[in-house]
């Protein structure tokens, strides 16, 4: 994910704002890491450019 | 309910038919609908566009050739469609989400775009929610649905399946969701088919 997209996401539970946690980036994206809430302190993992933004029990099943 | 109302289930079938699907899916939504849907959404070039349930990206091309690729968001519940969609549209933004729970702050997007998706929301009305509420201000909310069929026995084969809404039940979720101006056609991929599909749009007052 490119770093403007953390100007429109929300946590998908308590709509709070996200921090963001990079372990991998290149000059365009954000390869790995994590979106923390800033509100329910819930992560979202980026993996492979992408963030899994599923709500944690949605995230399990599918 | 059908076989694929179900997430898990919707989940596990395009984690296979994903392998076909660029090749089935022209049969039931031809290029012509996917132009309807997004006239209907009257975004310019510009303008942010949120799609829900991007699937391969056949109705992504149509958006990004509108407003431009890096304005385009596109969320899908399964990474195996997703995949396909992220490399033929390399200036679009994609994530992995919930229509019933868009990642998405208030007022975000100038329209918020989903076709082919809403059969497999458990709770539609929060879905249609849930894109009116990322949606800006006058901006419009566009929804494609497979329709109930006419002929009951095919109705009851489809209905084993998936959800299909009927128009009337469509355009009532689309005003339980608060929006307004609601406005739908008919259409279809052949002239022997010619109502496949619902497709409605709203505004967001």
């Amino acid at each position: 994910m490119r770093r403007s997209l953390l100007d429109i996401l929300a946590c998908p539970l308590c709509r709070g704002d996200l921090d963001v946690e990079v372990i991998e980036e290149d000059q365009e994206e954000i390869i790995t890491g994590n979106l923390i809430c800033k509100e329910c302190g819930e992560l979202y993992p980026i993996e492979n450019g992408i963030p899994n933004m599923l709500p944690p029990e949605l995230r399990e099943k599918v | 309910m059908g076989f694929l109302e179900d997430k898990v289930r919707a989940r596990n079938f395009y984690r296979y038919f994903s392998k076909i699907y660029d090749f089935v899916n022209p049969f039931f939504y031809s290029a012509e609908m996917r132009k309807t849907v997004v006239d209907m959404a009257k975004i310019v070039k510009g303008d942010t566009v949120l799609e829900v349930g991007c699937g391969t990206g056949f109705t992504t091309r149509e958006i990004a050739e509108r407003v431009g690729e890096e304005n385009v968001v596109a969320v899908d519940l399964t990474p195996e469609q997703m995949e396909r969609a992220i490399i033929r549209f390399r200036g679009s933004h994609f994530l992995r989400g919930d229509a019933e729970n868009l990642p998405f702050k208030d007022n975000t997007f100038d329209a918020s775009i989903s076709a082919g998706s809403i059969e497999y929301w458990p709770d539609p009305v929060r879905g249609v929610r849930e894109m009116a509420r990322v949606t800006k201000k006058g901006g419009r909310v566009v929804i494609l649905a497979p329709r109930k069929p006419d002929n009951a026995l095919v109705r009851k084969f489809a209905e084993s399946i998936m959800l299909f809404p009927s128009t009337q039940q469509m355009v009532l979720w689309m005003e339980k969701a608060g929006l307004e101006d609601i406005k739908y056609v008919e259409t279809g991929p052949y002239s022997f088919w010619s109502k496949l599909v619902v497709i409605a749009s709203g505004i967001k007052s």
